[in-house]
C-alpha cells in the first residue's frame, strides 16, 4: 500500500512539475504571523528488545519562529509496569532524558508507563509485537527521475522480510548514516501484503551533503504496535523535517497533532518495539 | 452589406393549427420558441401579451403555453441577443404557434441597445439564480484561453472558487460536494480535469447554464448548497456547421447538422489537450515518456416525431490520462448518457421522461519489477425521471414529477497480478434514492407572485451489505449481514420550498424564499482542492442525511430601461449532519470508513450585491459578497465553533467587456477575496530528531488575501454571413501577483535550526492566444 501511495505521489509530483513548466509556478519563503502557543509537554518513550537502555525523553514545544531548541523537562518521575508483574523506576540520565537499564524488552509483553511531572500524570500502554526479521537489504541506482536535484544520485533501498500471516503487522523503518538518525517516519502495514514475503522500497537521495557515496547506512526494521503506527502515520503529515512525509501544507484539509497514546493531552508516544537491523554501503 | 438585409428580414414562421378543443371563455396559445438560424430551442424566452400586461416564459425545452380570454392580441416574443418578434392573433380557438427568432448581427446591436431587455429578474420568483449562455462568457478572459462556464460562475456573488485556477466552487459557505451539477439531467460527479484547472464542460457544446444558490424550486433536490443545471446544444437542424478553436494547450472541434431538415439534428463536439506534446521541451528525457492529457466528447441527437413528441439522446465521455513509462498509469473520467422523451398531452400539459446513466471512476495501475496491480474505484447511477408541467392559465402553473436513482458505490478494488501485493476488494454499497414533488406558481395579484411546493425524498440503503456498530476506539461491537435487495436502513423527509415576489413598481421588487434540502450522498476528501481519488460515500446507518434550511430575502431593481440590473440578497442557512473525519482517518480502501467519521452542524449567512450592465458597447458586472460560514463538531476544536475552510468574509469581483469597434473587443476582470480559513502551526516540537508542527486550533488562521487581474482581447479576423474567424488573447494574472496556492512549513534551507513558511504560487502571469473559427 505504502509503495502504491509513494509512486502515486512521485508521479503527481511530475504533474506538478509539468504544470510549473507551463505556469511559471514558484516557491518562496514568506513571513506568516503565527501565534505563540503555551509550551506543550512532549513525551517520547521507547522500550526495545535490542539490549540498549529503555529511554524516555521529555521536552516542551517552542514557537515556530524560534530556533529549534526545545526546553528539557527535568525532575520527572517515570515508572514502567509490565504484564509479568515487574515494576521499573527510571532515573534522569541527562537533563530531560530518563533511562532504565534493567528492562529487557520481550515480544508479547504489555508495558504500562506513568510519568509524573509538573503536578500532572501521563499514562500510556504498549504491547511489544512479535518480531519481523529483516532478511536482506539491497541497493540499486534508481532510474533518473525528473524531480531530483541535478547533482544528486537516487537509489532504491529494498528491504526483504516475511510478513506474518493472519496477524496485523506494523513496522517503522529507521535509518542511521554514520550514527546520525535520518529524518522521516517510514512506515509499513500489511493491509494488502498479509502473509507475503515483502519487498519494501525506499528512495535514498545521495551526494547531497547528508548521504554520500561510500557511507554505511544502518537500517532498522522496528515491529511496532498499532498505536505507534498511528502516531508515525499521522506525524508524517505534520513533519517539518521532510523525510517520507509530504510535510505540513495548507492543502491538506485539516492538519492536526498526531494521534497519541498518552493520556492527559501529552504529545509524543510510547512504543515497545522489537527490532531487527542490517547495514549496507552506499555504492553504485 | 447584402447579408444585412437577410438578417434584418423578419423570420417569423408561425405554424398555426386550429385545434378542436374549445373552452367557454379561454383559449390557449402554445408552441415552441426556436432560433431561426439553427432550430435550437430557446430557454426562458419571453412571451408577452401587451393588452393584458402579462406573459410567460418558455421552459427548458423551449415550450410555452399561455391560456387567456378569447380576443384579439398582439403577442411579442423576445430573447436576449435576438430580434423581438410580434404576432397579431385573433384568439378564437386554441392555437399552436411555433416561433423562430433571428439572432442580432453585430451591425444591428446599435439598434438593439435601444430595445427593451427582459425584466424577468424583477418579476420572476427566482432568487439566487443566474443564467449564463456561452456567448456571454466568450469575452471573459480566462486562463490558457479556455472559456469555462464554471470559472465564469465563480465571478458571481455567493459563488467562490476553490483555489487558484480551480474550477471547483463553493456556494454560500457550503462544501464542494453540496453542489448538484447536471449535464442534460445526468449527475456529473467530478466536474474537473487535471486536478481542477479545467472543467469538464466544453463551452462549444453548451447551450445554457443555470445556477441556483440554495432556494431551489421543488423540481430540484439531492444537494444542499446549489444546483448547476447545464444543457447541451441540440445542433442545428437547418444546415451543417463547424466550429472550433486552436489554443496553446488544447484544441476543440464541433460538427452539427440536420438528421432530417427541421425535424432532427445532431451535435458532435470534441476537445483534447496536448500539454504532453510540449513535455520534451522541458529538456528532461524521463519526462518525454510521460503522458498527460485529457479529452471530452459530447454527443447529442434529437428527432421530432410529431409536433407533440420529440426524442433526445445525449452523451458525455471525458477522461484524464496520466502516465509514466509503463510503470505507472492513472486515469479518471465521467460518462453520462441521457435518453429523453418530450410529450405534449395537450396544449397545456407538457411532460418529459428521462432515462439517465452516470458513471465516474478512476484507475491506477502500477507495474514494477516485483509488483503489478491495478486499483479502481468509482460511483455509478441509473436514474429514471419524469416531470410534468401543467399550464392551467396565465396566472397558474403547476409542476409535478418523480425521480428515482439506483446508486452503486465502488469504494475500491485492488487487482494484483502477482508480486508482493494481495488482491483486495472493499465491498460495493448500494442505494435507492427516490423523490416526488409538486409545485404551484401563481400570480395572486398583479403585484404578488408565489411559487410554493413540496418535495418528499427518501433513501434506502440496500443490501447486499452489512451494518456495523463501533465503540469509541473504533472496534466493531456488532455486525448484521443483509442479502440483495434487503433494506438495511432508510431515511426520508419532506422538503418544503417557497418563494414569493412582490412588485414594488415596474422596475423593482422584493423577494423572499425558504428551502429545505436533503442530501444522501457525500464526498470525502483529504485535500482542500478536488482530487480524482475522492471517495463518494452513501448514507448508512451511521452516516445520516445532510439537511439544510435556507431563508433568503432580496431587493431587485433595474435602471435605465433595464440597461442596468441590480440586486441585494441576504441569506441564512443551517446545515445538519455535516461530515468530517477523525485525525489520521484512512479514507482509501477502508471497509470500516464510517467508524472514522465525526458529525456536526454548520451555519452560513451573508449579503450579496450584484450590479450588471446588460447592453451597450460597454457591458459587465460587479459582485460583492460579505459572508460567514462556521462549523461546530463535538470532536473537533474541543467542540468550539470554527470557520469553515471556505469561509471568506469579503469576496469581490468586477468584470468589464468593451466593444471598441466591429473588429476589436477588450475585456478585464479583477478579483479580490479574503484568504481562506486555514490551520497553521502555532509552535513546533521534536520527536526522534524530527521537527513536528504544533496545532492548537482548527482553521484559526487565514491564507493571505487573494487578488488578481486578467485582461483579454478578441480580434475578428474575418466575418462573413456564414463564417467567422477570430483570435483571442488573454493575460491571466496580469500584474503577476504571487497568490499563495499552498503554504507549507519546513526546515529552513539556510539555517537548519530554523523553520520557514514556504509559499507556493502556482500561476504567475500566463499569456495565451487562441484561434477560433466557425463556418
Amino acid at each position: 500500500m505504502n509503495k502504491y501511495k509513494k509512486m502515486a505521489y512521485n508521479n503527481l509530483a511530475i504533474t506538478v512539475i509539468v504544470f510549473q513548466f507551463f505556469t511559471f509556478g514558484c516557491k518562496d519563503v514568506i513571513i506568516v504571523e503565527l501565534n505563540s502557543a503555551n509550551p506543550a509537554i512532549v513525551i517520547e518513550a521507547t522500550i526495545s528488545d535490542n539490549g540498549l537502555p529503555s529511554r524516555v525523553a521529555i521536552t516542551k514545544s517552542t514557537d515556530f519562529y524560534k530556533p529549534s531548541l526545545y526546553p528539557a523537562v527535568s525532575g520527572a518521575k517515570v515508572i514502567v509496569d509490565d504484564s509479568e508483574g515487574n515494576s521499573f523506576l527510571f532515573t534522569e540520565f541527562t537533563e530531560g532524558i530518563y533511562e532504565n537499564t534493567i528492562i529487557k524488552g520481550k515480544p508479547g509483553v504489555e508495558y504500562s508507563i506513568e510519568v509524573l511531572t509538573e503536578e500532572k500524570i501521563y499514562n500510556a500502554v504498549s504491547t511489544m509485537p512479535s518480531k519481523m526479521v529483516l532478511d536482506t537489504l539491497t541497493l540499486e541506482e534508481a532510474p533518473k527521475r525528473p524531480n531530483r536535484d541535478d547533482n544528486s544520485y537516487q537509489f532504491f533501498l529494498r528491504l526483504f522480510f516475511q510478513d506474518q500471516k493472519g496477524i496485523d503487522n506494523y513496522a517503522r523503518i529507521r535509518m542511521y548514516n554514520k550514527g546520525f538518525l535520518l529524518s522521516g517516519f517510514n512506515i509499513y502495514e500489511d493491509k494488502v501484503t498479509d502473509g507475503n514475503y515483502v519487498n519494501y522500497r525506499l528512495i535514498i537521495n545521495a551526494n547531497n551533503g547528508f548521504i554520500n557515496i561510500g557511507d554505511t547506512l544502518t537500517v532498522e526494521l522496528m515491529s511496532i504496535d498499532k498505536a505507534a503506527f498511528e502516531f508515525y502515520k499521522t506525524a508524517n503529515s505534520v513533519n517539518a523535517s521532510g523525510g517520507s512525509g509530504r510535510g505540513p501544507s495548507s492543502t491538506s484539509a485539516a492538519p492536526a497533532n498526531p494521534v497519541t497514546n498518552w493520556s492527559n493531552k501529552a504529545l509524543g508516544y510510547f512504543s515497545a518495539y522489537a527490532v531487527s537491523q542490517k547495514t549496507i554501503i552506499i555504492s553504485y | 452589406m447584402g447579408f444585412m438585409k437577410n438578417k434584418i428580414k423578419l423570420f417569423l414562421l408561425p405554424i398555426i393549427f386550429a385545434t378542436t378543443i374549445i373552452t367557454a371563455q379561454n383559449s390557449t396559445l402554445s408552441g415552441f420558441v426556436t432560433d431561426a438560424e439553427t432550430g435550437e430551442e430557446l430557454i426562458s424566452a419571453n412571451i408577452f401579451v401587451a393588452k393584458l400586461g402579462s406573459g410567460t416564459t418558455s421552459n427548458e425545452y423551449g415550450f410555452y403555453s399561455i391560456t387567456i380570454p378569447k380576443g384579439k392580441y398582439t403577442i411579442s416574443y423576445s430573447y436576449i441577443g435576438f430580434k423581438k418578434e410580434t404576432l397579431e392573433i385573433d384568439l378564437e380557438y386554441s392555437v399552436n404557434s411555433n416561433v423562430e427568432l433571428t439572432p442580432n448581427s453585430y451591425e444591428m446591436s446599435e439598434v438593439v441597445v435601444k430595445g427593451k431587455k427582459s425584466d424577468h429578474n424583477i418579476k420572476s420568483t427566482e432568487m439566487g439564480t443566474t443564467k449564463i449562455v456561452p456567448k456571454e462568457l466568450q469575452a471573459v478572459p480566462v486562463i490558457l484561453g479556455e472559456a469555462d462556464i464554471l470559472k465564469t460562475m465563480q465571478l458571481l456573488p455567493g459563488v467562490s472558487q476553490a483555489g487558484d485556477g480551480n474550477s471547483g466552487f463553493f456556494v454560500r459557505g457550503g462544501n464542494v460536494d453540496q453542489n448538484l451539477i447536471l449535464l442534460d439531467e445526468a449527475t456529473v460527479y467530478n466536474p474537473s480535469h487535471l486536478f481542477g484547472f479545467f472543467s469538464v464542460f466544453n463551452s462549444d457544446a453548451i447551450k445554457n447554464a443555470k445556477m441556483i444558490k440554495g432556494s431551489m424550486p421543488a423540481e430540484y433536490g439531492g444537494r444542499i448548497s446549489s444546483v448547476l443545471d447545464i444543457k447541451m446544444k441540440e445542433g442545428s437542424n437547418k444546415d451543417f456547421r463547424f466550429n472550433g478553436g486552436i489554443g496553446l494547450i488544447s484544441s476543440r472541434l464541433s460538427v452539427e447538422g440536420p438528421i432530417v431538415k427541421d425535424k432532427g439534428s445532431f451535435l458532435i463536439s470534441g476537445r483534447r489537450t496536448y500539454a504532453d506534446i510540449f513535455i520534451p521541451l522541458a529538456g528532461d528525457e524521463t519526462l518525454s515518456n510521460s503522458k498527460l492529457y485529457f479529452y471530452d466528447l459530447n454527443l447529442k441527437a434529437n428527432y421530432k416525431i410529431s409536433n407533440s413528441d420529440r426524442l433526445f439522446l445525449s452523451g458525455y465521455f471525458g477522461r484524464d490520462v496520466l502516465g509514466y513509462e509503463d510503470q505507472f498509469g492513472f486515469d479518471w473520467g465521467n460518462i453520462t448518457g441521457t435518453l429523453r422523451w418530450n410529450h405534449l398531452f395537450s396544449e397545456k400539459l407538457f411532460s418529459n421522461t428521462s432515462l439517465i446513466f452516470s458513471d465516474y471512476n478512476y484507475a491506477v495501475s502500477i507495474v514494477d519489477d516485483d509488483i503489478e496491480f491495478k486499483v479502481t474505484s468509482g460511483i455509478r447511477d441509473v436514474n429514471f425521471k419524469t416531470d410534468f408541467q401543467y399550464f392551467y392559465n396565465s396566472e397558474n402553473r403547476f409542476r409535478f414529477g418523480f425521480i428515482g436513482f439506483y446508486h452503486t458505490f465502488l469504494p475500491g478494488d485492488i487487482e494484483s497480478n502477482g508480486g508482493t501485493i494481495n488482491s483486495y476488494t472493499v465491498p460495493n454499497k448500494y442505494g435507492v434514492e427516490l423523490a416526488a414533488y409538486f409545485s404551484h406558481e401563481t400570480d395572486l395579484t398583479n403585484r404578488l407572485k408565489l411559487n410554493y411546493g413540496l418535495r418528499y425524498s427518501t433513501y434506502l440503503n440496500m443490501g447486499p451489505g452489512s451494518a456495523k456498530t463501533y465503540d469509541k476506539d473504533n472496534f466493531v461491537t456488532s455486525n448484521s449481514e443483509y442479502e440483495s435487495w434487503d433494506v438495511i436502513t432508510n431515511y426520508g423527509g419532506f422538503e418544503p420550498r417557497f418563494s414569493a415576489t412582490f412588485l414594488l413598481n415596474e422596475t423593482s421588487s422584493l423577494k423572499g424564499s425558504f428551502a429545505r434540502n436533503y442530501q444522501y450522498i457525500h464526498l470525502l476528501s483529504t485535500s482542500t482542492t478536488s482530487t480524482p481519488i475522492d471517495v463518494w460515500l452513501p448514507t448508512t446507518d451511521i452516516v445520516k442525511p445532510e439537511i439544510a434550511n435556507q431563508v433568503s430575502l432580496g431587493y431587485f431593481k433595474n435602471f435605465a430601461n433595464n440597461e442596468y440590473e441590480s440586486s441585494i440578497e441576504i441569506y441564512y442557512k443551517d446545515m445538519e449532519n455535516q461530515i468530517d473525519y477523525e485525525n489520521g482517518a484512512d479514507l482509501y480502501f477502508n471497509e470500516q470508513i464510517e467508524s472514522q467519521l465525526v458529525f456536526g452542524t454548520g451555519y452560513a449567512y451573508g449579503i450579496e450585491f450584484y450590479l450588471k450592465k446588460n447592453f451597450g458597447n460597454f457591458t459587465g458586472w460587479l459582485s460583492y459578497t460579505l459572508s460567514k460560514s462556521e462549523r461546530e463538531f463535538p470532536d473537533i476544536n474541543d467542540g468550539n465553533p470554527y470557520s469553515a475552510r471556505q469561509d471568506r468574509n469579503h469576496d469581490f469581483s468586477i468584470t468589464g467587456i468593451y466593444r471598441f469597434n466591429k473588429w476589436w473587443t477588450f475585456s478585464a476582470n479583477w478579483i479580490y477575496y479574503t484568504g481562506d480559513a486555514v490551520t497553521f502551526p502555532s509552535g513546533k516540537y521534536i520527536v526522534d530528531g524530527n521537527t513536528l508542527s504544533l496545532y492548537t486550533e482548527r482553521n484559526g488562521y487565514r491564507m493571505p488575501n487573494y487578488h488578481r487581474l486578467d485582461v483579454g482581447a478578441t480580434m475578428i479576423l474575418k466575418k462573413t454571413e456564414s463564417s467567422e474567424m477570430s483570435l483571442t488573447f488573454s493575460l491571466y494574472n496580469a500584474y503577476n501577483r504571487k497568490n499563495a496556492y499552498t503554504i507549507s512549513f519546513e526546515k529552513s534551507k539556510t539555517n537548519s535550526l530554523n523553520t520557514d513558511a514556504v509559499r507556493l504560487a502556482l500561476f504567475g502571469i500566463v499569456p495565451s492566444i487562441t484561434f477560433n473559427f466557425s463556418f
